[in-house]
């Protein structure tokens, strides 16, 4: 798709560091890190975020900036003002921007989160991930049960109206019981947003290996289905709307950045290993730091590319929105494709429909309560 | 009238073949003759010239023949002309190994000093001896730390009662020995003898299928002459034929005037096919026919049958394509269509053994880029019914009626089996597990054990050798042939997956092997069979009774959890990897099978 004049842009911005590295993550993060090599991955990255602006800033405005990790709350305050000052200077921001901030517990105290207010974040996600004192153990995370509520409330003194939990269920060895009052303790909280993350022991992390040695017992799917529909009903019963498989949220308060990756909305990945979406084009930059560090322009971070064929673009439009429970319209898909949805897909569409895995609705197609727990098994039909 | 060089000529020339066990060094000895005659120039030395099939140089064993006309100055000062004709290497190509050594008077043994005689060792020299050939023992590998070519020596008297003394002690590998081998040649093997001015005899030994020249026949004269422009009469196939071309391979083809008795050579003769053109056939004059064949003539006897059917994706027609053009090659693999309910248009197919429809199969991979599914490879059943009818059987899912049916017989085979003596008990067990009759044993020396059995071939089938070289750690070695029908107690298994049986996957197996056969596939199957939305029953029955059974567990939960930082990519080729793995799947109502399924139950692992 090409991209129009005054589209609105996404920023994804990756803080690469952290203070451990968890046991279940295999995401683009190092533990090892000095004062020195922040400040330089910093200087870096704003350069990055000007040297591109000239390629992705004009015509377009910003609406939304998702600081990731990593664990960006991490960087100072005028760290983080000056990565911000860099976007703001160099692109045209929208009215309304959101600013997320991924915010771990035992990262974040007292008046940094004035701070973080003051430079124009205005949405945190904080890294719960749960309120058991062993389970975050096990899990490599570096703060207490108690830390969360404790970010929460400094958060809202400092006047955070938009707060996201994330939350992880399916751990090995817990109960439904523990995942639901986990869940409620939560939602006692009194986020915004909350995303609820089943675990997927990831090749390579320490939680991968404890299960397939059997040092720890996986629970078994049908009990991770159960928490995971089971809590459905008890967000939808708290005023949360499940809108993405592994988020919900009080009206008006979906993450409005994630909705651009399950929309096909153009997002442009700054700093390591960051990915982007734009003008049609998928491209990501180098995983290694010192190539990161070493690049003499912007475009020499660009580790690969791929132009969206018509049929990339179909194919994920497709299995990116059917992640939102309210579905696809066919109908939108008929006019931003210029194709008819059925004429394309009619024999796996019916296929996965008699399966159970979708339902379709007037000129909706979504996936049922089946189809959200066999996601992966509908979208390989449509890729 | 004869020229006077003539008879110097036929009294020079010496036709031999190289027999060995597997592995040890026949095809490195022949590479190294070639070499030392000038045949083939070093730079041009590819490893085992001989076997000019890339599978064979691969996997190192020989499987069509190839043979050369070579030169060699003698130390006596004359030039002799060497026939060296290479022969197939393994169990599965008994009758071919006959032929060419038919073609012969004499052999060279060769026998590893490392490791001595063995089962096929023996059964080559008892080839030979059948054949009145002179045998010349070589002892190989002495370049090896661990060779010991006095206790060979020994083993090769002692067990095979032929004379070692001045064998040569050589080193195919590194070249030693190699003209010690040529004047052994020269000096122990007799010339031909043969009637130059009688009405032509020539053995056909070989053939194969060039796609300029049809079937190019490779023959040894025995009586008579042979030239281009002759009508010859194939004898035992009762067809004429007119020659076209007349020639030596050295180790090309070069055309030559004629052959003559004693000589050996090939020629074309505008022939379609390899099987018009039978190895052991005897070829004389239309005109002036010899009275008698040569002896020794047998049809290609097909042991072993299996389905091919196309994979998923695959054409029938490429394969029905690909089969033709090997049959045209290879006289003894016979194919049909047939249809089967699970895997749909295909053929059955007959190979001398399970080797050669490995290799059938590999070629179809490789030389014809195909990917082919092959089903429980099943021996022929005679199955008498009650009327008195026989009905020779060898696709499971056309077995008659139990009702219908008299008696079952399979068949049998005389296995012999030779192993080191320690591993007597373990090798009686396994023989005994595979319903083995032992006849007896010998001890051919101190250390050596051959174990006479008979055996169903059924049971020899089912990766027989790999289990015999895994328990005798590599020692073990084999040579069987078939002997006769007996009755037997078979009976029909059948695997049903979700409740539906799988035709392909059927087989007749005896009924004491019926239980742990229905269980060892059944658990095969669920460690295969990927899981499904539902829960997939896998049982194996006889008839109506199930006899075992294993579930595949529905998946409840396939979902990525997150997508990082919009990385959509990694997501979209982990979705296309899985959906290429679905798209390998063979789809059995309901339930995808993975096409690796049918080869897995073919591996049958005694020692799990």
């Amino acid at each position: 798709m090409t991209t129009n004049k005054d589209k609105p842009l996404g920023i994804y911005i990756h803080i690469p560091f952290c203070l451990q590295k968890c046991r279940y993550c295999d995401f683009l993060s190092f533990a090892a890190w000095s004062t020195d090599s922040v400040t330089a991955y910093a200087e870096k990255l704003i350069g990055e975020i000007s040297g591109r602006s000239r390629a992705y800033g004009a015509g377009h405005h910003v609406d939304t900036i998702y600081l990731g990790g990593g664990t960006p709350s991490l960087l100072p305050a005028n760290m983080l003002d000056d990565i911000l000052d860099a976007v703001y200077a160099r692109y045209p921001m929208a009215g309304d921007v959101e600013v997320t901030l991924e915010a771990n517990p035992g990262t974040v105290f007292g008046g940094v989160f004035q701070e973080f207010r003051d430079i124009g974040i205005n949405r945190l996600s904080v890294g719960a991930q749960s309120f058991s004192a062993d389970m975050l153990k096990y899990l490599g995370r570096i703060h207490l049960a108690d830390d969360t509520a404790d970010t929460v409330r400094d958060a809202r003194k400092a006047g955070f109206d938009n707060i996201s939990l994330d939350l992880m269920f399916g751990l090995p060895g817990e109960t439904l019981a523990e995942w639901l009052r986990d869940l409620d303790t939560a939602i006692n909280l009194g986020p915004e947003h909350l995303s609820f993350y089943s675990l997927t022991p990831e090749e390579g992390t320490p939680v991968f290996d404890d299960i397939i040695n059997g040092r720890v017992s996986d629970i078994s799917e049908i009990d991770d289905r159960l928490m995971y529909h089971r809590a459905i009903e008890r967000l939808a019963k708290a005023g949360y709307a499940h809108y993405e498989i592994s988020n919900a949220a009080k009206p008006g308060f979906a993450s409005r950045h994630n909705m651009k990756y399950w929309s096909l909305g153009d997002y442009l990945g700054l700093g390591l290993g960051a990915h982007s979406y734009f003008g049609g084009r998928r491209f990501g930059n180098t995983e290694n730091m010192a190539d990161y560090i070493s690049a003499a322009a912007p475009e020499e971070m660009t580790a690969w590319e791929h132009v969206n064929t018509a049929s990339d673009d179909i194919s994920e439009y497709i299995f990116l929105g059917l992640r939102r429970t309210e579905g696809i319209d066919l109908r939108t898909f008929g006019r931003v494709f210029g194709r008819d949805f059925w004429d394309m897909y009619k024999e796996e569409t019916d296929g996965l429909i008699e399966r159970g895995l979708l339902a379709h609705e007037g000129e909706i197609l979504k996936l049922t309560p089946l189809g959200l727990d066999l996601s992966n098994r509908v979208f390989m039909e449509y890729v | 009238m004869r020229p006077a060089w003539y008879n110097l000529c036929m009294k020079n020339i010496r036709n031999f073949s190289i027999i060995a066990h597997i592995d040890h060094g026949k095809s490195t000895l022949a590479d190294r003759i070639l070499q030392i005659t000038g045949l083939v120039a070093d730079r041009d030395m590819k490893e085992q010239f001989l076997d000019n099939m890339d599978l064979e140089r691969e996997r190192g064993i020989t499987i069509k023949l190839q043979t050369s006309r070579l030169t060699y100055r003698a130390k006596d000062g004359n030039d002799y002309i060497l026939n060296l004709i290479d022969t197939p290497g393994h169990v599965d190509f008994t009758y071919e190994v006959s032929r060419s050594l038919a073609a012969c008077e004499g052999a060279v043994l060769v026998v590893d000093a490392t490791q001595g005689v063995e089962a096929q060792t023996l059964a080559n020299v008892y080839l030979a001896i059948n054949e009145d050939l002179e045998i010349v023992p070589v002892l190989n590998k002495i370049d090896l730390a661990s060779a010991d070519p006095d206790a060979a020596k020994a083993e090769i008297e002692d067990m095979l009662g032929i004379d070692t003394a001045g064998a040569p002690l050589i080193s195919a590998k590194e070249g030693i020995g190699i003209t010690e081998v040529l004047e052994a040649v020269v000096a122990k093997i007799p010339a031909p003898s043969g009637d130059p001015g009688g009405k032509l005899k020539a053995l056909i030994f070989d053939s194969y299928y060039d796609n300029y020249r049809g079937v190019v026949i490779y023959t040894r004269i025995f009586d008579g002459k042979l030239k281009r422009g002759d009508m010859i009469r194939l004898m035992n196939s009762k067809k004429n034929y007119e020659v076209t071309e007349v020639g030596v391979y050295s180790p090309g083809p070069v055309e030559t005037d004629a052959l003559e008795a004693g000589e050996v050579g090939y020629i074309c003769a505008a022939i379609k096919q390899v099987s018009d053109a039978r190895v052991g056939d005897t070829i004389t004059h239309a005109d002036a026919q010899a009275a008698d064949p040569l002896p020794g003539y047998k049809k290609a006897q097909p042991m072993v049958y299996c389905g091919i059917y196309p994979a998923e994706g695959e054409k029938y027609e490429s394969v029905k394509d690909a089969v033709e053009k090997l049959q045209v090659n290879d006289a003894a693999f016979h194919f049909e269509p047939e249809t089967s309910t699970a895997l749909g248009f295909g053929f059955r197919c007959g190979f001398l053994g399970l080797l050669h429809m490995e290799i059938i199969v590999e070629r179809l991979e490789r030389e014809f880029n195909l990917s082919v599914i092959t089903t429980s490879p099943s021996v022929i059943y005679r199955v008498v019914l009650q009327d008195g009818t026989v009905e020779m059987i060898q696709n499971p899912s056309n077995l008659p009626d139990p009702l219908i049916t008299d008696h079952i017989e399979e068949p049998i085979v005389k296995a012999d089996i030779m192993i080191p003596k320690e591993y007597v008990g373990a090798i009686m067990e396994l023989c005994q597990e595979r319903r083995g009759r032992m006849l007896h044993m010998e001890y051919m020396t101190e250390t050596r054990v051959l174990l006479h059995y008979e055996m169903p071939l059924n049971e020899v089938i089912y990766d027989f050798f790999d289990a015999l070289k895994s328990r005798t750690r590599g020692y073990g070695s084999l040579d069987y042939e078939f002997i006769r029908y007996e009755p037997s107690q078979i009976v029909k298994l059948d695997i049903l997956l979700n409740k539906e049986q799988v035709d392909a996957f059927s087989m007749l197996v005896h009924e004491s092997k019926a239980y742990a056969r229905g269980r060892f596939v059944c658990e095969k199957l669920k460690d295969i069979i990927p899981r499904h939305q539902f829960e997939v029953p896998i049982q194996a029955s006889i008839g109506q009774k199930v006899i075992a059974r294993e579930t595949v567990r529905a998946y409840r939960k396939d979902v990525t959890a997150k997508c990082y930082g919009g990385d959509i990519s990694r997501k979209r080729k982990l979705l296309e990897k899985q959906k290429e793995g679905k798209k390998r799947m063979r789809q059995f109502g309901a339930v995808e099978v993975p096409q690796e399924a049918f080869t897995a139950v073919l591996k049958y692992d005694d020692n799990k």
